[in-house]
């Protein structure tokens, strides 16, 4: 899965508390010009030193500054010059001007007025002029206009207190309050415009911060969850799902604790961050902060981790101080714990309490989901594998080697299936089929074919008349069912294969040069496809040491191939690969599925596979391991049969073998084993004129019981030339010959 | 698994013939004796066993025989045996003497006459 990066995160809205506005006027705050325009205070500014530069040109004449007739008009012409300067100065002076500038050009203003009373020595009209400075000052922050506006009071009146200028006080102090009056109005009108606009702006980044930070949590929520749209195994998905609440929430661990099966203890399940897993390997957990968000089903925080258990002490021990576990709930029970834990300054608040409840909910939803899922897919497979042979039969000269590859993903399992029967009679039989369709039906389904082929099969019915069965318990019993069959019924001693073919690919032969060819032969219609079906079988020859190979078509059939390329690929396959049957598989799998990796990628279809090899017992000699089940004799004896048939015995010699060998083996069935798995080694050899066996155990012979018991040893004497029972601590070994060609009776 | 012996049941008025067919060893003896006892009700004065098709038999087919004899005997009812002539079968149990123990005979009709002659 490709981890798509957690969209842009922004930090969580932060609104600091606004003073009131008194306070506001007189307490010092972090910024005093928070809330102007600089741009309208320029404009305003610029107009204001406008005006001046019109007022004082239309003063000047008015009232010239006599007192220096020439120095009176030059300091006029500056201040008209300067006034004009600094407004387009600060019109266009852009960043360079600044409060501070402005507050020291309204200082410097005040020089202007009062030169020019001082020069006329007249008070007015230059005293309307501070109305000017008083404009300008009030955009100063309420300290510093109060400061200034003192400042101004006392340029105004001081041509007076020195006696320079002519003209009434009281009315000069009159002209200098209103002023001063007006100034304090406009200070606090400023700076309460300026306080509104800012709150506005504040109350504005707020909203956005708050929307933005829902957004936010709604995109961290959906990317966290997206995580479980994928089908993972549980472990997988819960890391995956871990790796991005850790980083969304930007914590420094973060765990899950499940419910083991029995519901009784929670357990780590998957662990995220920056603690390795390996140091919580699975351990019950019975710590209390876990217990605590079970026991409470809501979020629960700790601020600070006390050594309350072994996760606690895990936890502490790992350097986490606070931690915020969720309870993940299905309905009313509690499957486990979603927790992080954070190791810096961080406080979990409300907010993260909540978020994680959600991450949490989905969590539970897909830990219950993939619980169920896992435990589908188990059954299926468990149907699927209890449905197909465990052990193979032992038939001793029958080399068999079968493969089966289940495809498809969870519980797509399929219907393909094969068997080997031992027939007892010497003969074998071998089936391979596919149900049509996928999943538990036809699981199910092909275990009633199954066992209903090996039903058949022993009734010693004919191989086509095993399909017609076959064909109609299907029609009867699953209507619409279809299945493809190929059963065979191989005769080793004779080297002959009587086989039926219903709609299924036909089997592959090689002999032991090399050669190989498809045993074509008339097809029948796959079971439940016609009503009327009739099946047919056809003969064919197996000599010695050929190889036959049975399939479904997961093998063959594939993508962008036809049928018929990919059937001669593994004709080719099979051709050049060594006889053996397992050999043989390998082969064929690897030349047509490749270097496929079957656990990472499953494959489309279900592969089976049978392959079979004749390897008559060797005519000097042989060695064959059994199972010391009464079930194997018969097998034994028509492995014995066959061998004989490449010596010199007659019928009666034929026999006389079986029966001693059978006794011998009977013996130690009966006597030297406890019931269970044990095992028998038969050991033949043939010189000549004469035949000797060995028949040993590898446990201890108990007395015999029952008067007619001992008849065995007694007929194994009488039947051979020589018979030898010798007990051992490692069990007991039964030596048997006879002459062969004798022409006498038994 | 797949019987490896037969048997059928013909029910003659006084006396059963069970025909047996194909291998008996020790896989299936107890069974097949369980089933040839079944056959037999109480008012047959015998049962005749007609061995002629089985290929194989061994100590555990010739148990089952002397342990059927042993059963029947208590029921006052007679085992006649049939097996082929020179057959290995019929070798293995003269090679036991159990000719007359079993009351050996060689073909169905001188089984029948068994009965008759000697009651």
């Amino acid at each position: 899965m490709t981890d798509a990066g957690r969209p842009n995160a922004t930090s969580s809205p932060d609104v600091p508390e606004r003073p009131g506005l008194v306070r506001a006027l007189l307490v010092r705050g972090d910024d005093p010009y928070a809330g102007a325009d600089m741009p309208s205070v320029r404009n305003a500014i610029s107009v204001l030193l406008a005006l001046h530069t019109v007022l004082t040109v239309a003063f000047l004449p008015l009232v010239p500054p006599t007192a220096a007739m020439t120095g009176g008009w030059v300091v006029g012409g500056a201040v008209v010059l300067l006034s004009a300067g600094a407004s387009a100065w600060v019109l266009r002076g852009g960043t360079g001007v600044t409060f501070n500038r402005l507050l020291g050009l309204a200082y410097l203003g005040l020089v202007a007025p009062m030169a020019l009373q001082l020069l006329s020595g007249q008070s007015l009209p230059y005293q309307l002029l501070y109305l000017v400075w008083v404009g300008a000052g009030s955009v100063q922050p309420a300290r510093r206009a109060f400061a200034y506006l003192a400042a101004l009071a006392v340029a105004s009146l001081l041509p007076f207190l020195l006696g320079q200028v002519s003209g009434d006080l009281t009315e000069a102090i009159a002209w200098t309050v209103l002023f001063t009056a007006l100034g304090l109005v406009l200070t606090v009108y400023v700076s309460y415009v300026r306080r509104q606009r800012l709150e506005l702006r504040t109350g504005e980044r707020h909203a956005r911060a708050l929307a933005s930070a829902a957004t936010q949590r709604v995109r961290d929520l959906q990317w966290v969850t997206d995580a479980t749209l994928v089908h993972l195994p549980l472990e997988e998905l819960l890391d995956s799902l871990l790796g991005r609440i850790v980083e969304a929430m930007g914590v420094d661990h973060g765990a899950v604790l499940l419910y083991d099966e029995r519901g009784t203890h929670l357990r780590q399940s998957a662990s995220s961050g920056t603690v390795p897993d390996d140091l919580l390997p699975g351990a019950a957990v019975s710590a209390s902060f876990p217990s605590k968000v079970v026991g409470e089903r809501r979020p629960v925080t700790i601020r600070e981790l006390q050594s309350d258990g072994p996760l606690e002490d895990f936890l502490l021990q790992a350097g986490f101080t606070s931690v915020l576990g969720v309870p993940l709930l299905s309905g009313e029970t509690v499957l486990g714990v979603l927790f992080v834990a954070t190791s810096g300054l961080r406080r979990f608040l409300d907010d993260d309490a909540s978020f994680l409840q959600l991450v949490g909910d989905r969590v539970a939803l897909a830990a219950e989901r993939s619980r169920l899922f896992e435990s589908q897919r188990h059954i299926a497979a468990t149907l699927q594998r209890s449905l197909l042979p465990g052990a193979l039969p032992t038939i001793p000269d029958v080399e068999i080697a079968v493969r089966y590859l289940p495809g498809g993903a969870g519980i797509d399992v399929g219907g393909d299936w094969y068997d080997v029967i031992d027939l007892r009679d010497g003969q074998i039989a071998l089936a391979i089929g596919d149900v049509v369709g996928r999943g538990l039906a036809a699981a199910t389904l092909m275990g009633r074919l199954r066992t209903a082929l090996q039903a058949y099969a022993l009734e010693d019915h004919e191989p086509a008349a095993v399909l017609e069965r076959l064909h109609r318990l299907l029609e009867e019993q699953a209507d619409d069912a279809i299945a493809t069959v190929l059963y065979l019924v191989l005769n080793p001693a004779e080297g002959t294969a009587v086989i039926a073919n219903a709609g299924h690919l036909p089997p592959l032969l090689r002999k032991p040069d090399g050669t190989t060819r498809y045993l074509m032969g008339p097809k029948s219609p796959p079971l439940g496809a016609l009503p009327y079906a009739r099946y047919e079988q056809y003969s064919v020859t197996i000599g010695r040491e050929f190889t036959l190979m049975l399939f479904t078509d997961g093998l063959v059939e594939q993508r962008g191939s036809s049928l018929s390329e990919r059937l001669e690929e593994l004709r080719q396959a099979v051709c050049g690969s060594p006889p053996r049957p397992e050999a043989l598989c390998d082969a064929a799998i690897s030349a047509l599925l490749g270097r496929h990796d079957f656990n990472e990628h499953p494959l489309g279809d279900d592969v089976a596979l049978i392959a079979l090899m004749l390897e008559p017992l060797p005519e000097e000699g042989f060695s064959l391991d059994l199972p010391a089940e009464p079930e194997v004799l018969a097998t034994l004896r028509a492995a014995i049969d066959r061998w004989l048939r490449t010596t010199e015995a007659d019928e009666r010699d034929a026999y006389a073998i079986k029966a001693a060998t059978v006794e011998a083996c009977a013996n130690a069935i009966e006597h030297a084993y406890r019931p269970g798995d044990a095992a028998l080694r038969i050991e033949g050899n043939c010189s000549e004129d004469e035949v000797s066996l060995t028949v040993r155990d590898f446990g201890e012979w108990r007395d015999q019981r029952g008067e007619e018991r001992g008849r065995g040893i007694f007929l194994m004497k009488r039947l051979m030339d020589f018979a030898d029972v010798e007990p051992s601590e490692q069990g007991t070994t039964v030596r048997l010959s006879r002459r062969l060609g004798d022409s006498r009776s038994l | 698994m797949k019987q490896i012996a037969e048997l059928s049941v013909d029910q003659d008025d006084r006396v059963v013939i069970v025909r047996l067919r194909g291998e008996i060893d020790l896989s299936n003896a107890e069974a097949l004796r369980l089933q040839i006892e079944e056959a037999v009700p109480n008012h047959a004065i015998g049962l005749i066993a007609e061995l002629s098709l089985v290929r194989y038999l061994d100590s555990s087919g010739i148990r089952l025989l002397f342990e059927l004899a042993r059963r029947l005997e208590r029921r006052q009812q007679r085992l006649v045996t049939v097996v082929e002539e020179d057959s290995p079968v019929g070798e293995i149990l003269e090679m036991v003497k159990a000719n007359e123990r079993l009351n050996v005979r060689h073909s169905l009709p001188e089984a029948e006459t068994a009965f008759t002659s000697s009651p």
